[in-house]
């Protein structure tokens, strides 16, 4: 695995970078805040594509989402450079890829995408071994948006019952109700796989 | 079981994780979504929505179309707004003129100070001038003083009563409508003195 494969990561630059960065500091200051925006993208796409790939299972859908995400950080990040805007748009990300599953469950015609799509687009050999498991694969597309975000921030973002709780704008209680929910869908669809198996 | 599927969720996110990698372009793409709108180059959603309204990727015949036309939209409001602002001004002033016209006009004095008979009262400045001019021709049929005028104001005199109501509601005004002055009402009908 890759290193900053991980979820949750600050949004800052690593510290190598970081002491660059601050030896231009008068040249971004005089350039204004683009730079110190296209750093945090820098240190933040692959994270934040990631999520929103496992989000919505579709990864042109998730660049898409992830530009409306950065777009909404650009917008504020005056205000959002001081605090945590890695959270931010991981906040905007997940409520995005929500409206897009409830939007998509409207329209049965949109076609739905999968982590195992990516190896066809890499132009992958499609008879070698899925990337990821293909039961929990298949499993996690067929869950609800709301139940997939929840997995997501839990189990490859490393939340908390909070942190989900105001990453989705939803009680603890729902965090928890969601989870109960998506982990019992799991487990029979995965059991079902093993009996076919 | 919740531990051990935890587990196999965090590691199949871990493995697809490996294969999710942002290219170039993307990273371009997401680094100038700081930068103007009209700079970025469109999201493949926003490139076919785009394309299904060909009129606004028309390029503007303007060399700066938003600003000129957002600009011309604000001249033409005021322009718009003052034109409106002088018409009213130009409409509502005679109407003004009209109302205060009467009340600075000045009445001239009823008969001349030479000619024998009562003397009108002044006129309050301001007041208006509704009161009954008295002609200095009589009415045929209109009773006369012996070597003037009628008096403009007759006073009121203890014998004169005010109309008594009929039994039909009406007052008294009956037959003698033809004796009153002209201008004069019938309640301030003044009685011929003997």
């Amino acid at each position: 695995m890759l290193r900053d494969a991980a979820c949750r990561r600050t949004g800052r630059p690593p510290a190598g970078s970081r002491s660059a960065a601050l030896s231009t500091l008068s040249t971004q200051e005089a350039r204004g805040t683009a730079d110190t925006f296209e750093e945090f993208v820098n240190a933040t796409a692959g994270r934040l594509l990631r999520t929103a790939v496992f989000l919505v299972y579709d990864r042109h859908l998730a660049e898409d989402l992830l530009q409306v995400a950065y777009e909404r950080v650009a917008k504020r990040w005056r205000r959002l450079a001081d605090g945590d805007p890695e959270a931010y748009a991981r906040r905007v990300l997940v409520n995005l890829a929500i409206d897009e599953g409830k939007r998509r469950s409207r329209r049965r015609d949109l076609p739905a995408g999968s982590v195992a799509d990516l190896d066809r687009i890499a132009g992958r050999d499609p008879h070698q071994a899925p990337t990821g498991d293909g039961e929990l694969d298949e499993a996690l597309r067929a869950l609800p948006a709301q139940q997939r975000a929840v997995v997501v921030l839990r189990y490859w973002c490393d939340l908390g019952e909070r942190e989900i709780a105001d990453a989705l704008g939803i009680s603890r209680g729902t965090v928890k109700s969601h989870t109960a929910r998506a982990m019992t869908a799991l487990r029979a669809h995965v059991r079902e796989g093993r009996t076919h198996g | 079981m919740d531990d051990e599927l935890g587990a196999a969720l965090r590691d199949h996110f871990g493995r697809a994780a490996d294969d999710i990698q942002p290219d170039a372009a993307l990273l371009r793409r997401l680094r100038e979504t700081a930068s103007p709108s009209r700079d970025r180059a469109p999201s493949p959603r926003r490139a076919l929505s785009l394309l299904r309204h060909p009129t606004a990727t028309a390029p503007s015949p303007h060399p700066s179309g938003r600003g000129v036309r957002r600009r011309a939209w604000w001249a033409g409001a005021g322009v718009a707004a003052a034109v409106v602002l002088i018409a009213l001004v130009f409409v509502l002033r005679p109407g003004v003129e009209e109302k205060t016209r009467p009340a600075n006009r000045v009445v001239p004095p009823a008969s001349t100070p030479t000619q024998p008979g009562p003397v009108p009262k002044p006129i309050p400045p301001g007041k208006p001038t509704s009161t009954p001019k008295p002609s200095l021709h009589p009415t045929p049929g209109a009773p006369t003083g012996a070597d003037g005028p009628p008096s403009a104001r007759p006073t009121r005199t203890p014998s004169m009563r005010p109309p008594t109501a009929q039994p039909g509601g009406r007052p008294s005004t009956g037959s003698s409508a033809p004796d009153i002055p002209h201008g004069m009402t019938p309640s301030s009908h003044p009685r011929p003195t003997p």
